[in-house]
């Protein structure tokens, strides 16, 4: 959407709070003063609007609770496991290199942890996109079987047993009766927060850095058809959020998209990850089958396979891609690097709070 | 997209709270002597309806081959009356032919009664609407054409796959401003003349995806691919382009 259609509504807000001197809506905001704060979320310039669920605004008090319970392991059936175990600021809150995840159980899962970060602006979560919200999504870890292993009414019994949890759900949400979609949305609120700009990537385009010749030539490669990178990990998020076999297998273990909508056309897309801070999250792809970003690189050089659901984006399939030489893998390296954010995984008000 | 209804709506609730809480004089907005006109998009490959995924088509050359994704933008729709004069809709629409809430149209400009003998239309966005960073948002953000080869977004991405001597390839048919060049396609279509008289009309444009390969230029789809930064590709599709649609019901 346009910008100035943004600012057509600004314009007649602003209207709307310029004539309207004395209009109830306002104070009754205003004599509200026992309710939680307003959380001010800055997103970057040139980032799209966050969709943010209009029953779950960000307050102050839900991303402080949200950011604790996202490190309490009170969530696990054995108090040993919380979100950030398998989700690890350092990383790019992935798992910690791990290929595949440990639950509380010591069952390994089959999916690669992925990295939350923007996560606000996915419109779907999960490689197949089965969770279409953060909300619904952080409903899933804590009764897996293979994850958190609690069942909501036990983690319910837990949590309002705590000595704090029951204020700081009072406080964040105006009620003492805790329940599961209220855990749901604080850890969402603390999840939307979770925002990486400041990599050499924005240094550049706001101007306070500048590439090496190494990364200008890897910018090269992403963002022109040598590499062709940028159709699926596009816009400024390094994503497109939407679904691709990017020519992993010819034989899937894991048809991926097609095991939700049900058709064969979808097996073997995932969702195409961010590759923001993608240096910090091996290793790579649904699997984790890839330890290094040159493993990857050689991958779509060499090691592309044709199967019949593979994206039409997808080029040279029949070379086995698209035939880089050393340096230039090398410069495609350099410029991933570029998306690497310290500030983000250095952030102290992401960090564990306990 | 979500978010561009979103707009809409906070705009139109903004705007009544306006007009209930404080009574400032509404715009007219029954006025008879303009209609609404709904533009909505339907596609084709000559005369076959388009299903996707399946390699079922064939181009004038020859190429076998499947439609996986056709978006793209359109936009500076002009009407034009009998007896000279035109009215233009300022305003540009993308169209995901997989999405049914981007295959209708409703421009909020208003049309002036009268009879009208032909439109055109741009395919794709001018230089002047092709400006990178205009679009922020899903699905449109998703369009850009990378500045190293542009600005601005692509026209069109119409990709699929073909049966190349037995062995399934990609094409990519991504048309653009390719390397500082415009290539947007500017559309007459002659329709039987219609007129407007205070109701409001509907307005159907059908694509065949089967003229993108064919006159002037006869396009084999082993040449089909990376051809954003080609401009010789680039202007055989925008010859190719000038028929691509034709007007279909007009109610
Ligand atoms: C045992 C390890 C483990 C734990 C504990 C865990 N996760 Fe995950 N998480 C994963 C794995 C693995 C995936 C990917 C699963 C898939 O895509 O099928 C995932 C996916 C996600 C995603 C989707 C990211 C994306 O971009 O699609 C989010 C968000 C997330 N987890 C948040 C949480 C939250 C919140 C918690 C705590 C309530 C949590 N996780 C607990 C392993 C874990
Ligand atoms: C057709 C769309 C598409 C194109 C083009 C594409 N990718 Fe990907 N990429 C994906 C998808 C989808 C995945 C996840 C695949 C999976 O796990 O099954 C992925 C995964 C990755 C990963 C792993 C990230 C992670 O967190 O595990 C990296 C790194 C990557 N791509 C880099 C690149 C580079 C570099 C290029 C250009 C040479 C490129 N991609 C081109 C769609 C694409």
């Amino acid at each position: 959407m346009k910008r100035y259609q943004i600012l057509g509504v600004l314009v007649i807000a602003g209207l709307f709070f310029t004539n309207c001197k004395k209009d109830p809506l306002i104070e009754d905001v205003s004599s509200g003063s026992s309710g939680p704060t307003p959380y001010n979320l800055i997103t970057p310039n040139g980032f799209p609007f966050m969709n943010i669920p209009a029953d779950n605004p960000l307050t102050v008090e839900g991303v402080s609770l949200g950011r604790r319970l996202f490190y309490d392991p009170i969530l696990s059936g054995d108090n040993t496991q919380s979100c950030a175990s398998c989700h690890t600021q350092a990383f790019s809150f992935s798992d910690n290199g791990n290929q595949f995840s440990t639950g509380i159980d010591g069952f390994l899962g089959g999916r690669n942890s992925p990295a939350i970060i923007n996560a606000g602006w996915s419109s779907s979560l999960f490689w197949d996109g089965r969770a279409a919200s953060l909300e619904e999504q952080a409903l899933g870890p804590v009764p897996n079987p293979i994850e958190m292993h609690l069942t909501w009414t036990d983690a319910m019994v837990k949590l309002n047993a705590h000595p704090d949890y029951p204020t700081l759900f009072s406080k964040a949400f105006g009620t003492i009766s805790i329940d599961s979609i209220l855990v749901a949305k604080a850890i969402a609120q603390f999840e939307r927060t979770l925002i990486s700009n400041d990599s050499k990537w924005d240094k550049y385009l706001r101007g306070e850095a500048s590439l090496t010749a190494s990364e200008a030539r890897g910018f090269d490669i992403f963002f022109t058809e040598k590499g062709d990178c940028f159709h699926c990990h596009s816009t400024i998020l390094f994503t497109d959020n939407l679904f691709h076999n990017n020519g992993l297998d010819d034989i899937f273990t894991d048809i991926g998209l097609g095991a939700i909508t049900g058709s064969s056309n979808d097996n073997a897309k995932f969702k195409s990850p961010t590759l923001r801070n993608v240096e910090f999250t091996a290793p790579y792809m649904h699997d984790g089958r890839f330890n290094t970003l040159e493993e990857v690189i050689t991958f779509y050089s060499e090691g592309v396979k044709f199967s019949p659901t593979i994206s039409p984006l997808m080029k040279k399939v029949a070379q086995g891609g698209l035939q880089l030489n050393p340096l230039e893998k090398q410069d495609l390296l350099s410029f991933l690097r570029m998306l690497s954010d310290t500030t983000f995984v250095n952030n102290p008000d992401y960090s564990d709070p306990f | 997209m979500r978010k561009y209804r979103l707009t809409y709506l906070i705009s139109i609730l903004c705007f009544f709270v306006i007009l209930l809480a404080c009574k400032k004089d509404s715009p007219p907005n029954d006025n008879k002597d303009y209609i609404n006109m709904t533009f909505s998009f339907a596609h084709e490959v000559d005369g076959l309806s388009l299903d996707f995924d399946t390699i079922k088509y064939t181009n004038s050359i020859g190429n076998n081959y499947s439609v996986a994704t056709l978006k793209y933008f359109i936009s500076d729709i002009i009407l034009h009356k009998s007896g000279g004069g035109t009215v233009l809709i300022d305003a540009e629409h993308y169209i995901d032919a997989v999405d049914p809430t981007t295959l209708s149209f409703s421009p909020t400009d208003m049309i002036p009664n009268g009879t009208y003998t032909y439109l055109s239309f741009t395919f794709g966005l001018d230089s002047a609407k092709n400006v990178s960073a205009s679009y922020l948002n899903p699905p449109e953000n998703n369009m850009e054409w990378p500045l190293a080869m542009g600005p601005g977004y692509h026209y069109m991405k119409l990709e699929g796959k073909y049966d190349s001597l037995g062995i399934i390839k990609n094409y990519q048919c991504h048309t653009g401003q390719s390397m500082g060049n415009p290539y947007f396609v500017n559309l007459t279509l002659p329709v039987s003349s219609f007129t407007a008289n205070g109701k409001n009309l509907a307005v159907e444009l059908i694509m065949n995806v089967n003229k993108w390969w064919e006159s002037p230029s006869l396009i084999d789809l082993n040449d089909v691919t990376g051809i954003m930064g080609n401009q010789v590709m680039q202007l055989q599709f925008m010859g190719n382009g000038a028929d691509v649609f034709r007007v279909g019901s007009i109610q």
